[in-house]
C-alpha cells in the first residue's frame, strides 16, 4: 500500500478487508489458552488423583497449586514469541473475567487451610467457576463450542456430589477435558484451515 | 471536486487502511500494521505521523522484552473523523 488517492470502491474494500484481517487475526491462537489450561488441569488431577489413591497424605493437595505454576510458565514462554500484537476491545474484558475466576481459583483451596474450610467442595467450585469463565468467554467471542464445553464442564462438576474420595478428583479431569482440552483442538483445527 | 467532503487525511490508502485497523481494535503495534497493510516501515511511520498531528492517534513508544514496540491507538477524535469518512462515503455510493 502506498499514500496515493483512491476512489470510492476501493475505499470500500480497504476498510472491509482490513477489518476483516483484523478480526481473523483475533481468532487466531484463540484455542492455545484452552489447550495449556486444559492439559495443565489434566497432568496435575491426575497426578494427585495417583498420589491420593496411593498415600494417604494430606500434603499432597499442595500439589493442585502446581496448575497456575504450570499454566502461567506456559502462557509466559509461548506467548513471548508472538513478535505482532494487535489487541481487541473483547480481550480487556476478557483478561478480566479471568482474572477473577484465577483469583477465586487460588483463594478457595487456600480456604482449606482453615478448619472450617475442610468441607469446602473445592472442586466443586473450582469446576463451576472455571466454567462460567468459559461460558462467558464463548458467548463474547461468538464460540459455540466453548459454551457448550463450559456447560458440559458444569454438569460434570456437579457431579462431584455424587461421587467420594479420589474419585471426584477423575470427574474433575474429565471436566477439563471436555471443557478446555477438546474445544481448544477443535479451534485450533477451525483457525489453521 | 467529486472528494471534497471526504476527510482528506482519511482519503489516501494507506492512511485509511491504518485507521480501519484501529477502529476495528483496541490498539495494534507497528509490526502489525507493517503485515497488514504490507506497506514499507518508512511509509508507515510517516502516515502515523500525520494521523497523530491530527489527533487521530495515539502513539506510544515502549519495550516488549528487549524489542522496541510502536503500539498505536485510535482516539475518539479518529473515531468520529472514521465515521463521518464512512457516512460521506455511503451518500456517494447511494448516489
Amino acid at each position: 500500500m502506498e499514500d496515493k488517492l483512491i476512489n470510492e470502491k476501493e475505499s470500500l474494500e480497504i476498510i472491509s478487508n482490513m477489518i476483516a484481517t483484523t478480526r481473523k487475526k483475533f481468532e487466531r491462537g484463540g484455542g492455545r489458552y484452552f489447550l495449556i489450561w486444559g492439559y495443565s488441569t489434566l497432568f496435575v488431577s491426575l497426578i494427585v488423583w495417583y498420589l491420593i489413591s496411593n498415600y494417604s497424605s494430606y500434603l499432597i493437595h499442595w500439589l493442585w497449586f502446581l496448575i497456575p505454576v504450570i499454566g502461567m510458565s506456559l502462557v509466559l514462554t509461548t506467548g513471548g514469541r508472538q513478535k505482532m500484537n494487535v489487541k481487541s476491545h473483547l480481550d480487556s474484558m476478557i483478561n478480566n473475567i479471568w482474572l477473577g475466576v484465577g483469583l477465586i481459583a487460588v483463594i478457595t483451596p487456600l480456604l482449606t487451610i482453615f478448619p472450617q474450610g475442610h468441607r469446602l467442595p473445592v472442586l466443586l467450585i473450582e469446576g463451576v467457576v472455571v466454567c462460567i469463565g468459559l461460558i462467558t468467554t464463548g458467548i463474547i467471542i461468538k464460540s459455540n463450542i466453548t459454551v457448550i464445553g463450559g456447560a458440559f464442564g458444569v454438569l460434570l462438576s456437579y457431579l462431584t456430589i455424587f461421587v467420594h474420595g479420589s474419585d471426584t478428583i477423575l470427574i474433575f479431569a474429565a471436566m477439563s477435558l471436555f471443557s478446555m482440552i477438546i474445544p481448544g483442538h477443535i479451534m485450533s483445527v477451525r483457525n489453521k484451515k | 471536486m467529486k472528494y471534497q467532503e471526504l476527510d482528506p487525511l482519511l482519503h489516501s490508502e494507506l492512511r485509511l487502511a491504518i485507521i480501519s485497523i484501529l477502529i476495528s481494535a483496541e490498539s495494534a503495534d507497528f509490526s502489525y500494521i507493517k503485515e497488514a497493510t504490507g506497506a514499507t516501515s518508512g511509509n508507515i511511520s510517516v502516515q502515523l505521523e500525520k494521523l497523530k498531528t491530527a489527533g487521530y492517534i495515539e502513539i506510544e513508544k515502549g519495550y516488549k522484552g528487549k524489542m522496541p514496540q510502536t503500539t498505536c491507538k485510535i482516539t475518539q477524535t479518529g473515531v468520529e473523523a472514521f465515521n463521518a469518512y464512512v457516512s460521506v462515503l455511503k451518500r456517494y455510493i447511494e448516489r
